[in-house]
């Protein structure tokens, strides 16, 4: 239905989009998510040209409307179009939301505009506001009668621009069941979606977008299970990490120290949390690896998972299999960490041994 | 450090010399601020002989001067000795009067001690008759220039206590010098205490509180006292020993300032005592009259006007002293002003002429022999007895010529009687016969526009007219822009002034009075008005000329506001354009717009722009306007428009509508409700400046008014009924557009889909 080829957006200098090509098939629910500023709305606002790509082409039914000729009114009757800031017209009636493109558009007779409006409404269960102004709507309420009104003008598909991100926390499942209701009729959706539970459970393809592109695509339990690339995983899982590399025994401790500190208290820990997590570093570092190999590099990554809540320390280092917990003499560090850790492995890929600690 | 000090000396300067610029006269006496002192006689008798006036009373003389001099109160009375005392002190202060009672200081003792009074009025007697007491006062009072002469009085170590109740701010009669006491009474009472072998304690208290002290027997003796027949039945006094009248002190600059006044009330009577520095004398422009002040009143300021009322109103509020004017129209003046009066000397002749264009010889020669030719056969005199000499002329019927040669445009004021001036809506006056001879004997056909004297040569010499036949007065200075036609009537230079400062012989001003027929023995101020009211709207019908002038005023206001707003929405659309050269050129319009005044922009358009063009004035006056009005407009528009929200029209867009109609169907009923408002604001200011085209020869609204002024005289009825006219269609406007805005805003419209017929919904059951 929609081919996207080579599309490419920058503003001035700034390159947001770069050679997306993907394709969109009649019946299709796809959720695009992603971390802020990854052009998720940008690309949205390319396909029905409220933004004009810098290249590239977008071919539906056919035609390219990127065209010099192509009828971009004629285009986005058939492509609804739902915004974050609802804007529904607030001189307006919400009937008369309803009816504005029919009548002047589609040249539908009012009377039957009205009808089909009310209708729509009874869809959105928002007849009884059919005489209301848009100021008087609650947010969910006004988010429901712009989706109504998108689906008065009968799109072929309806363009969701982060429909629940302006809402209160309390009005966003009445506008994401209307979309749910939406996609069980078969319509074809691209949702802009920060909501992970609903973009999984109603989606029927999962963009993932970051670096100017189309990242990651797939089935949502591709995406959400077994994401395939780091950054969707790290984004899927909430995944915020830090690394810092010791350089043999003479490595600054303090320095390390005040980097965990730091990346800790960024992710809301406390003052007990964080010195576990320094504690369990500084043996791990410096009373076990560098007292026995001093003259190893040994790379340190602290990740922390905002969905599991666990931390996760993983050093590795060049050099034979280490036994780690066979050396009688860390005995007593070994016991410090498993004080706080839930799990500690020790594995050999390659010539480098990996220890990783989950606390 | 030097050159500050310096520097502020000479910036103190400069403030003083800008406020003794701005000193206000004196009022008289009678309705004055006067201040006066607590126990003295004054206190009682300035509001008996002053009732009008408004009394301050005060404790001591040092507020009570503080006061005059900071301009609190007119007139500060205080005795003959503190005013002597205080004007020596402060420079710029006198003494203005005559005294204005006869008291005499004496001592005052409590009734029940006679045996001291005796005492020391024996004391007191002897020195009033052996000379001391004068000796004492020459200490005290000494020549101008002198210093006080303190003379050690012996005083006795011991014996009887006579204590003295004195108040130390009389200075010189008692008051504190070095840390002590001194002065007249002082001096006086420390020799008497000693001749009677008594030590001497003075107690300085409020003159109030003395003889409350002399009751309770805390102080045996009242050094100075007024002797009144009031305080006798408390106290008993010895003899006075000095005589000590109230007087009034003033502040010696307002005194001059109201001099000014005064002695010209007294002294006008020739056109010698108008040349005076402070006298202001109204002219017109560029003309005889001004030619005659600059000579016979040098010293004299003159102030410009171009209408003839409107140097008469300045006269009558007192803006100018004197107005000088030709003979004709100062006659005229005088008939319905008895408060005005015509100095009997006449300085020298105007003589009046038609005005032609300086390529127009032809016309000229025409002109000067048709002059000579109706001078000769005695037209021009009986033209003169008609109109000049006797009032309510009658034009005589004087055809015009069946075939005429052309036609000629005439431009005269029409505000000018009885040169030039409306009767019955038509206009009248000696100008006008004459033009309408010329115009038979050159065989011409002609037409008039009536205009300002100001715009006169510049639509002459922009083709708008061909000749000014106006009352209009030969200057040599002029002749070099225009040909001057030979005089067809001669008149003089009257001089007009205030009856109020007239000190003419009073038979001619009797003489001028009687002839008045209209606003003597008006009554009340009531009958005053509807006299006003009868001469303005009624005699002539004159109520027709303000409908014609309103009906003008709302013609262009309404044209300008229709055309205007449409061009503003076409110069808004051009400023929103994306072309930046589009926009560009919108800027420049609107600024340049903005920045020129409407009065200039019209006498551009008319004078030169369409200075070619046939075009009636009307017209060129609702250019004007629309093409000012478009500028704030589409200011107006712009805002508006910008204000509405970006994302519904993204909404429009989305929803598959073009740009331009995504305009009208979400913005422009949004911006409407933000427009209307301010709108409204400068559509009616617009009414109001268009009282500016009488500049371009349309007689509107205010000109309509300068019409009936000019033949009523009366210089200020007609202005505030104009300013209730201009009210009062304003008002009208608000509220229409009120109504517009009322009608456009989403929250008081009826919810009601229009079209649509649906019986389940109830409008009224739809709830917030």
């Amino acid at each position: 239905m929609i081919t996207i080829n080579g599309l490419s957006k920058s503003f001035g200098p700034l390159q947001v989009l770069e050679n997306i090509s993907t394709e969109i098939k009649e019946g299709e629910v796809i959720s695009i998510i992603g971390p802020s500023g990854c052009g998720k709305s940008t690309f949205l606002r390319c396909i029905n040209l409220l933004e004009t790509p810098t290249s590239g082409e977008i071919v539906i039914d056919g035609q390219n409307i990127l065209a010099k000729n192509a009828d971009v009114s004629a285009l986005r009757q058939k492509m609804g179009m739902v915004f974050q800031s609802f804007n529904l017209f607030s001189h307006l009636m919400i009937i008369e939301n309803l009816m504005l493109g029919p009548v002047n558009l589609l040249k539908v007779p009012r009377q039957q505009a009205y009808d089909e409006g009310l209708a729509y409404l009874e869809m959105v269960g928002l007849r009884s506001k059919a005489l209301a102004f848009p100021d008087e709507l609650s947010g969910g309420q006004k988010q429901r009668a712009a989706i109504a009104r998108t689906l008065a003008m009968k799109p072929e598909i309806v363009l969701f621009d982060e429909p629940t991100s302006a809402l209160d926390p309390t009005m966003v499942s009445e506008v994401l069941g209307v979309i749910r209701k939406l996609a069980s009729t078969g319509m074809t959706m691209m949702i802009v979606t920060h909501e992970m539970k609903f973009a999984r459970d109603v989606s029927s393809r999962v963009f993932y977008m970051d670096e100017k592109g189309i990242y990651e695509d797939g089935s949502p339990a591709e995406i959400f299970d077994h994401p395939q690339k780091a950054k969707t995983r790290a984004f899927i899982r909430k995944i915020s990490s830090f690394e810092y590399i010791a350089a043999g025994s003479g490595f600054d401790l303090y320095e390390l120290n005040a980097k965990i500190e730091t990346f800790l208290k960024k992710q809301m820990f406390t003052d007990r949390q964080i010195m576990n997590v320094q504690l369990v570093c500084e043996e791990l570092i410096l009373a076990i690896l560098l007292r026995e190999f001093p003259k190893a590099t040994v790379a340190l990554l602290v990740e922390y998972s905002d969905l599991s809540g666990e931390v996760t320390i993983q050093v590795s280092f060049d050099g034979d299999t280490y036994e780690l917990e066979k050396a009688a003499e860390n005995e007593l560090s070994l016991a410090i960490i498993h004080n706080y850790a839930k799990s500690l492995t020790v594995t050999n890929e390659a010539g480098r041994n990996t220890v990783k600690i989950i606390i | 450090m030097k050159r500050i000090f310096v520097g502020l000396c000479v910036l103190m300067t400069l403030l003083l010399a800008g406020c003794s610029q701005t000193v206000a006269p004196l009022p008289p006496v009678e309705t004055a601020k006067i201040g006066t002192m607590i126990g003295t006689l004054s206190e009682s008798l300035a509001p008996e002989k002053y009732p009008e006036a408004e009394i301050s009373r005060f404790n001591n003389y040092v507020d009570e001067s503080a006061a005059m001099m900071a301009g609190k109160i007119d007139y500060a009375i205080m005795d003959y000795a503190t005013a002597q005392n205080f004007i020596k002190n402060n420079e710029g202060t006198t003494i203005w009067s005559e005294p204005l009672t006869d008291e005499v200081t004496a001592m005052a003792l409590k009734k029940e001690n006679t045996e001291l009074n005796q005492k020391i009025n024996g004391v007191l007697n002897r020195y009033l008759s052996d000379g001391t007491v004068d000796e004492i006062k020459a200490h005290w009072f000494p020549e101008e220039g002198g210093a006080y002469e303190i003379v050690d009085v012996p005083k006795n170590a011991s014996g009887p206590v006579l204590r003295v109740a004195v108040t130390s701010l009389t200075e010189p009669r008692c008051f504190v010098k070095d840390g002590e006491l001194t002065g007249m009474n002082v001096e006086l009472m420390s020799r008497i205490a000693y001749e009677l072998g008594m030590q001497v304690e003075f107690q300085d208290m409020d003159f109030k509180a003395m003889i409350d002290s002399l009751q309770s027997g805390t102080s045996d003796v009242i050094a100075a006292m007024y002797n009144t027949p009031e305080r006798s039945q408390k106290v008993d006094f010895t003899a006075g020993y000095f005589p000590n009248p109230q007087v009034f002190v003033v502040m010696e600059d307002r005194i001059e300032a109201t001099e000014g006044g005064q002695t010209s009330q007294q002294t006008i009577s020739s056109s010698s005592d108008l040349n005076k520095a402070g006298y202001i004398i109204g002219v017109p422009e560029g003309t005889p009259p001004e030619e005659v002040a600059k000579e016979f009143m040098p010293n004299a300021d003159i102030s410009y006007f171009t209408q003839f009322m409107d140097g008469v109103a300045a006269l009558k509020s007192g803006k100018v002293t004197a107005v000088i004017y030709d003979s004709s129209g100062v006659d005229r003046i005088l008939l319905s002003n008895p408060d005005l009066v015509k100095l009997e000397e006449e300085l020298g002749n105007i003589e009046i002429a038609a005005v032609v264009s300086l390529e127009d010889a032809k016309l000229n020669d025409q002109l000067n022999t048709f002059i000579g030719q109706f001078q000769a056969d005695g037209t021009a005199a009986a033209m003169v007895e008609r109109w000049i000499s006797n009032t309510g002329g009658v034009m005589p019927d004087i055809p015009k010529p069946l075939n005429p040669e052309k036609k000629i445009t005439i431009i005269t004021n029409g505000l000018t009687e009885p040169m030039n001036y409306y009767e019955n809506g038509q206009l009248t006056g000696y100008d006008i016969e004459f033009m309408k001879r010329f115009a038979s004997y050159a065989n011409l056909d002609f037409e008039i526009i009536t205009m300002d004297y100001a715009a006169m040569i510049p639509a002459l010499q922009s083709g708008k007219g061909d000749v000014i036949i106006s009352d209009f007065f030969k200057t040599d200075e002029r002749g070099q822009e225009v040909l001057y036609s030979d005089a067809y009537v001669v008149l003089h230079n009257s001089v007009l002034v205030r009856k109020s400062m007239y000190s003419g012989n009073s038979e001619n001003v009797e003489g001028t009075v009687v002839t008045n027929q209209s606003q003597t023995g008006t009554g009340s101020f009531f009958a005053s008005l509807q006299d006003s009211f009868n001469k303005t709207f009624i005699v002539e019908d004159r109520y027709k000329l303000v409908l014609e002038g309103l009906w003008t005023t709302i013609v262009i206001s309404m044209l300008s506001l229709f055309f205007g707003s449409f061009l503003g929405a076409v110069i808004c659309a051009m400023r929103k354009s994306r072309l930046k050269i589009v926009s560009g050129l919108a800027i420049v319009y609107i600024r340049l717009i903005q920045g020129v005044p409407i009065v200039l922009t019209l006498m551009i358009l008319y004078y030169i722009l369409f200075a070619s063009v046939d075009i009636h004035p009307i017209l060129i006056a609702v250019v004007g306007f629309s093409i000012n009005f478009a500028a704030y407009s589409a200011e107006i528009f712009r805002t508006a428009i910008d204000a509405t929200d970006k994302g519904q029209l993204e909404a429009a867009y989305a929803l598959g509508f073009t740009r331009v109609s995504s305009f009208f169907k979400v913005t422009l009923p949004q911006a409407l409700r933000h427009i209307l408002p301010i709108f409204k604001g400068e559509f009616i200011s617009m009414v109001k400046m268009t009282s500016v085209v009488g500049y371009i020869a349309i007689q509107d609204l205010t000109k309509m008014t300068d019409i009936i002024r000019s033949r009523t005289f009366d210089a200020f009825f007609p202005l505030f009924v104009t300013a209730f006219i201009y009210f009062v269609i304003t008002y009208l406007f608000i509220i229409v557009l009120g109504k517009i805005e009322v009608q456009i805003d989403p929250k008081r419209r009826k919810r009601v889909v229009k079209g649509i017929v649906d019986p389940e919904v109830n409008p009224l059951e739809v709830t917030k």
